[in-house]
């Protein structure tokens, strides 16, 4: 036996044994990173640019040649339904976040979507083009063109990963980015003889005179729809549920009013219309006579040359289909995990997303993360966390958390030790503020007081959801009293089939303001912060537990926040109340009256700022004139200027 | 045809002896003489049917304008020869002596009160002064002051009833009231108090001007009830016979002087405040009655009493040193007597407003049948649910945000100010001229307060017509930029020097226009000043602290060039050279200079004395020298510091524009001196306080000593003690004799004229909580429990196949 065959003996028994070994059992790290993240798409660069910016060891695997491959083909019809807003009237850019739902955050001013498409509701091809140069831009640590699989998790609490070449990578800490990209197959009775949206003609003439069966109604059923209509001879569209009009619900993922031509065409009588049912619950079949296809309920055969006439003779499917299309969305792709991760599926319509807790983590794997709209279950219809403007915000959230968890970084925060100047704070976190925005209910900008309630750290868009474990999460001790900040529909006035435009629906007064219907900024103020079993007992539709003192700012038709009776002199009266602090701002000459004359000061004269000057301000000439109107009652030094 | 078959018959009975009687040319020719007023009404030749409903009012006028000596006539133009015939038709000829003083057409007479009114008011026109401007009612206020009490009328018409109203009650009144009017709302609104009320028919307003003037003024204060003719008559009766606001009552009188005088009050329907002066109070307590009853003299009388005298009529209520003052409801409204201890007259009023709100409360919420039956109550109460306040309490709020100026320069104006973006801010920060950059949020009371400041020292510059280099960064329209300055409070100033490498430096100080000129001023100067020039000199700003160095050599200017890097922090360092040196020298008149090497402290008071310096010791000793001269103004630049100095304060009021002011200075220059003295600082801090009017200095003296006038206004401030003494120098003291007053206040020799108040300020507004009015609607949820919407899920059911559906839940709450 010379050397080579030994060697190669040797090398075949080696193998032999590692295969057999439990490779949860490895202990080498080649190719180790902190962090891997899985996916190019938004919520993976999303996450990168913010580990970058915090200079963590991180890397992205893309399976594409470039970023946001999911976009070369999806959706089909190519136009994004998420608006490109360009135009606001405003030069605050977090502002003008609110109403740009296809950027993502970063630093870098070139890299939004307004500036690439002046279209309302851009194409698809564009918004992969800003992918491709977010990532580059960025200097993302992308690597492409690399299939990961076989992912596991191993008793030294690393992961391992193999790309397609066999290369191994190793990874303290994964983050999952992959999207919602699998679409939905269910197989019932004869699915074979449907068509997917993932394969499906987006030429019309191929449409010609056709009657089509569209199963779903999720935006790209309506879509389907909406793009073949001028050709087809009839549509009809099946699913479980209502139709829910997505400004009826606040929801962005129901019917969005850019696809729902349907609902025309079918409430103004002209042949398509919407039915409901269960796709479990129907057989598919193609009739022999004429080749077309029909919908066989059990029992109820419609089918032209069946065995039997059905008993109900005027049902609606009975003219059959040239075409039964599925739009049944897409799942969470579990194929990239080694048999030995179980990452259940999160339960009760949410069965298309992994199973995770509110800190993004699978629950049945520590240390494995998700990003982007995968994270959508934890708000499933409520909010926008399942869409670019929504999850762009909630990567954040993630990073924040891994940032405390794993580099005792805390929650980024903002200190005042002058509760004077944390009101014109949090106005303008309410008027500008994009994430507590698109992500109202969701996530919360949280007010930590000191024991004395005489300061305040101001935290923004923490998940409301964690707001029990608040010091754990953010690294922010919690002595005393909280305040956190939501914006929130009426607790009413949002679902399907609600009529969002009847009259009086919009309240003016701030003494109706816990009366508000649109998205409004609701103040939850707690003399010491709830445990989790307060928080899970919450009411239904409260984002949190029912506090110790709640104040609503009434909504505004414009939704900035700014009236200076109905606004901002309201939250300083709340503020007051559940701080005990005289919160007014007094002028100097006013100070000086009182400190020569009275035992003590009130706050307002007494207090610092950060720039180490005193609260008071003295008299300009217009705010000197303006102050002598003042009611004489209410102020010392007034009379003495008349 | 049938309307003068009516003239017809009416001519036939006035002929008969009625009222308005037909008369002839000769009757007319002695009746117009009349010096109380004849008035005729022309039938003209030609048929005309206006004519009838004239007469018909005139008819139902006539008793009345009988009663004020005005008698109407009848002259028919078909007989008549007169020349009035020829010249006018139908219409009413007012004469008086002979003479015609007005007209009037059928439309101005078509209701009795209208034809009283108009008819009185032309022929009585000296009755009724005319308001066409403010010359007319100053003039009016000043003929009046301390003879005549004066009504003011707005009328919206003249010839209504509320018009014939006030004319009336002119005649009435005549000579014992003065009666003015006014049609021009402007013009009333803008010479009444603020805000007047205008009902349907006008306003009325009551001067009592027979008290005299009170700070320039006649008493005035609008007359709030319904305008109705037995309402104003009592008022006016009152008017009449009351010629005093404070009824005083010395030790001399009864105490059932001040009784028979509260009752007879009461009776009157007035309310009383009756004010009890402690000792040395008497003055204060005056000037506080008088400015209420200026202000409620309609409705309220003062009564003040000499608590000092034993046995005096307010019995032994009274608190040394205090003031107590009860309101007293009159009888009909039976509301319960409210004592208070007060100092001022805001206290005063503040308890009487909240008394007479609670009575309106009060009275509001008593059913009322029209109400109920219109139901306009309850809409009314639905609209105003109790628990939101939104009476602005906040002053600084209040002024800019009521502030049409401040609004639209935070919101609309972008032209006065130049507001920065990303790109110029950046251009501004790294160029190479000087730049100060003010950052403001408009949600922030005190940032738009300080940029009205701001703006006005802008304005100088443009004014000027120089360049200004002040900028503006408004947070809310370029939050990146405060974000990546780190600004979270506001508002923040900083200055960037010319030509220097664009450090930020931070303005620290006041935010009152001097302050921020000052340092505006020294930025813009260049670091360190190595040449001083005219101009610069003019802007050397004058009230702050700035080490200037006077050098000569080349290790002069390398030592003050160290030490102003070493301490440039704490104070500006100036260094002069050459000919600038001469300059400052002269200018700051320092006698020792020897041409050389020379340190000077620019400030206040020059509490240092100019020195020579040879090293980088020297000046450094300087800087740490205390100041030889502790004699300060208390300003707001400074009082937090000087009162956390934990000493007494002595404290000399100043008005340089009073008649003492020789003494006050003499007074000054010894304080000044004495202030070097370390034994007297070491004791007690000297300074001094502006007593112009409008000032701090007026307010606090006015505090402390109830406006007593003194030509030495001088205090000892123990705020340890909480007490204050006033010196009660009648000449101008000595050292010696200050020295002792000190002393003795130290050593609590002196007795205590002000104890310094515990109610200090008023008390911000309630606040309110959503919860509690959730809780009174039954929406306030129980925990754990579904809103009452969700108990009823809906369920779908499918036309074809009869599907259940259920809506998507989100996940449970999951450990982390």
């Amino acid at each position: 036996m010379n050397i080579l065959v030994l060697v190669s003996v040797l090398s075949v028994a080696i193998s032999s044994a590692w295969a057999e070994m439990d490779p949860t059992d490895n202990t080498d790290t080649p190719n180790f990173h902190k962090y891997c993240i899985i996916g190019a798409g938004p919520g993976g660069l999303q996450i990168a640019y913010f580990m970058q910016h915090a200079q963590r060891d991180y890397i992205v695997f893309e399976k594409g040649h470039g970023a946001g491959t999911f976009y070369n083909k999806y959706p089909i019809h190519r136009q994004l339904i998420s608006i490109n807003k360009r135009n606001t009237g405003k030069t605050n850019k977090e502002f003008n976040m609110r109403h740009d739902w296809n950027s993502l955050l970063s630093h870098d001013e070139s890299l939004q979507m307004t500036k690439y498409s002046k279209v309302f509701f851009p194409p698809a091809d564009v918004l992969v083009k800003y992918l491709n140069d977010y990532m580059t831009k960025l200097n993302l640590n992308v690597q492409v063109n690399t299939t990961i699989s076989n992912l596991l998790k191993r008793k030294d609490k690393n992961f391992e990963m193999y790309d397609q070449r066999g290369t191994k990578y190793t990874c303290q800490y994964m983050v999952i980015a992959t999207g919602i990209a699998s679409p939905n197959k269910p197989e019932f009775s004869g699915w074979e003889l449907s068509e997917g949206y993932e394969d499906l003609s987006i030429d019309v003439d191929d449409f010609e005179k056709q009657s089509v069966l569209i199963l779903g109604r999720g935006n790209s059923a309506f879509e389907t729809a909406q793009h073949i209509m001028g050709s087809t001879n009839v549509i009809h569209m099946m699913a479980r549920s209502r139709v829910k009009l997505s400004w009826a619900t606040h929801y962005v993922g129901d019917l969005r009013a850019v696809n729902n031509g349907l609902l025309d065409t079918y409430q103004l009588k002209s042949l398509d219309g919407l039915f409901e049912g269960s796709v479990s619950d129907i057989q598919l079949k193609k009739s022999q006579i004429d080749g077309r296809l029909y919908v066989d309920n059990f029992g109820n055969s419609t089918i032209p040359g069946g065995e039997i006439v059905g008993a109900v003779d005027n049902d609606a499917l009975r003219e059959g289909y040239d075409r039964v299309i599925r739009c049944l969305g897409f799942l969470f792709d579990h194929s990239l995990f080694h048999p030995s991760m179980k990452v259940r599926s999160a339960g009760e319509g949410g069965e298309k997303y992994p199973r995770i807790n509110f800190i993004y983590e699978a629950v049945d794997v520590k240390g494995m993360f998700f990003a982007g709209t995968n994270t959508h279950s934890l708000d499933f219809k409520r909010s926008a966390g399942g869409f670019i403007h929504g999850y762009r915000y909630t990567a954040k959230s993630l990073h924040n958390i891994l940032e405390w968890r794993h580099f005792r970084v805390p929650w980024p925060s903002v200190y005042f030790e002058n509760l004077q100047d944390l009101i014109p704070h949090m106005h303008k976190r309410v008027n500008e503020g994009s994430g507590i925005y698109q992500m109202f209910g969701v996530l919360c900008d949280v007010v930590i007081y000191n024991e004395d309630k005489t300061a305040a750290t101001y935290l923004e868009a923490f998940p409301c959801a964690l707001a029990c474990k608040l010091p754990k999460v953010s690294g922010h001790k919690a002595p005393g009293a909280v305040m956190f900040m939501v914006m929130e529909y009426g607790k009413n006035f949002s679902g399907a089939g609600k009529d969002t435009f009847h009259e009086d629906r919009a309240q003016g007064s701030p003494n109706e303001a816990h009366r508000s219907n649109f998205l409004h900024p609701v103040f939850y103020h707690y003399d010491k912060l709830f445990n989790q079993e307060t928080f899970i007992a919450k009411p239904e539709k409260w984002v949190l537990p029912v506090p110790d003192h709640i104040h609503h700012l009434v909504e505004d038709f414009t939704t900035k926040f700014d009236g200076m009776q109905t606004h901002i002199l309201q939250t300083r009266r709340f503020i007051e109340t559940t701080t005990g602090q005289d919160l007014r701002h007094f002028y100097g000459p006013q100070c000086l009256a009182l400190a020569l004359t009275s035992t003590s000061l009130p706050y307002g004269c007494q207090q610092r700022t950060d720039d180490g000057s005193a609260s008071f301000i003295d008299f300009s000439n217009e705010t000197k004139e303006r102050f002598s109107d003042m009611s004489a009652h209410l102020l010392p030094f007034v009379a003495m200027l008349k | 045809m049938l309307a003068i078959a009516a003239l017809l018959l009416y001519l036939s009975i006035g002929a008969n002896g009625l009222k308005v009687p037909l008369i002839t040319d000769n009757e007319f020719s002695i009746s117009k003489e009349s010096s109380t007023g004849f008035g005729v009404i022309l039938i003209p030749k030609n048929e005309n049917e206006a004519v009838n409903q004239s007469l018909q009012v005139l008819q139902q006028a006539s008793a009345t304008l009988q009663k004020h000596g005005t008698n109407i006539g009848i002259l028919d133009c078909k007989i008549s020869q007169s020349e009035l015939c020829a010249d006018h038709a139908t219409e009413v000829l007012l004469f008086r002596n002979g003479k015609m003083v007005g007209d009037l057409q059928p439309d101005q007479i078509t209701t009795q009160d209208e034809a009283e009114g108009n008819i009185l008011h032309l022929l009585n026109h000296e009755i009724l002064v005319p308001i066409e401007s403010t010359d007319n009612w100053v003039s009016l206020r000043n003929k009046c002051a301390g003879k005549r009490n004066i009504v003011i009328a707005y009328v919206k018409v003249m010839g209504s009833e509320f018009h014939n109203l006030i004319v009336q009650s002119a005649l009435k009144w005549k000579g014992k009231i003065e009666f003015a009017y006014g049609t021009d709302f402007e013009l009333v609104n803008s010479l009444m108090p603020k805000s007047p009320k205008i009902g349907e028919n006008g306003a009325v307003w009551i001067s009592m001007c027979t008290v005299g003037l009170v700070q320039g003024e006649c008493p005035l204060s609008q007359f709030v009830h319904p305008l109705k003719s037995e309402l104003l008559a009592d008022t006016f009766e009152n008017m009449v016979f009351d010629h005093q606001l404070v009824k005083e009552i010395d030790g001399n009188d009864k105490a059932s002087v001040m009784y028979n005088y509260v009752q007879k009050k009461l009776e009157d329907g007035s309310e009383i405040f009756l004010f009890v002066a402690g000792n040395g109070k008497m003055d204060r307590a005056r000037l506080i009655a008088n400015q209420i009853c200026a202000k409620y003299f309609l409705s309220a009388r003062c009564v003040l009493v000499n608590g000092d005298v034993q046995k005096s009529a307010a019995g032994n209520v009274v608190q040394k040193n205090r003031i107590h003052v009860t309101i007293i409801g009159h009888a009909e409204s039976g509301k319960s007597e409210q004592f208070l201890l007060s100092e001022t007259f805001e206290e005063v009023e503040e308890k009487y407003q909240l008394l007479t709100k609670n009575q309106r409360e009060q009275e509001d919420n008593e059913p009322n049948e029209d109400d109920s039956k219109t139901g306009e109550n309850e809409e009314e109460n639905e609209e105003e649910p109790a628990g939101v306040e939104t009476t602005q309490d906040d002053p600084v709020a209040f002024s800019v945000h009521t502030s049409r100026k401040i609004l639209d320069l935070y919101l609309y104006d972008f032209k006065t100010l130049p507001r920065l973006t990303d790109v110029t801010y950046t251009e501004v920060i790294n160029g190479t001229e000087f730049a100060v950059v003010l950052f403001t949020l408009e949600f922030n009371p005190k940032s738009l307060a300080a940029l009205s400041i701001y703006s006005e020292i802008h304005e100088g510059y443009t004014k000027k017509q120089m360049k200004s280099p002040l900028y503006r960064v408004e947070c809310f329209d370029w939050p990146d930029i405060c974000k990546k300055e780190k600004l979270h409070t506001f508002p923040r100033m900083f200055f960037y020097r010319q030509n220097e490498e664009r450090t930020a430096h931070e303005y620290k100080g006041v935010w009152s226009f001097n302050d921020m000129i000052q340092s505006i001023h020294y930025y813009s100067m260049p670091w360190p000043i190595m040449g001083l020039k005219d101009k610069l000199l003019e802007t050397l700003p004058e009230n702050t602290d700035m080490v200037i160095g006077i050098v000569d050599t080349k290790t002069g200017e390398e030592d003050f060039v160290k030490a102003a890097r070493y301490y440039g922090k704490q104070a500006p360092f100036l260094m002069v050279k050459d000919e600038d040196a001469k300059i400052i020298a002269e200018a700051d008149d320092i006698k020792s200079w020897n041409g050389k090497n020379f340190l000077i402290q620019n400030s206040v008071d020059h509490s240092k004395r100019p020195v020579p310096f040879n090293s980088f010791s020297d000046i450094q000793k300087f800087i740490e020298l205390p100041a030889d001269n502790q004699w300060n103004e208390i300003t707001l630049s400074n009082f937090n510091k000087i009162l956390d100095e934990d000493k007494p304060l002595v404290i000399q009021f100043i008005n340089q524009t009073s008649s003492g002011v020789n003494k006050q200075n003499a007074l000054s220059k010894t304080l000044k001196k004495m202030a070097s003295n370390q034994e007297i600082t070491s004791k007690a801090i000297l300074s001094w306080m502006d007593l112009s009017a409008g000032s701090v200095g007026e307010y606090v003296w006015y505090v402390y000593s109830g406006a007593k006038s003194t030509q030495l206004p001088l205090v000892f401030l123990n705020k340890k003690e909480n007490s204050v003494v006033i010196a009660k120098f009648e000449k101008v003291p000595t050292i010696d004799e200050v020295t002792l007053w000190i002393n003795q206040c130290l050593n609590g020799q002196e007795a205590t004229s002000f104890t310094l108040r515990e109610h200090s300020w008023k008390p911000r507004h309630p606040g309110y909580d959503y919860l509690e009015m959730m809780k009174k609607e039954g929406t306030y949820p129980a925990a754990g429990q579904p809103a009452e919407e969700e108990m009823v899920k809906p369920v779908v059911k499918s036309a074809r196949f009869g599907h259940q559906t259920q809506s998507a839940k989100a996940p449970q709450h999951t450990e982390l």
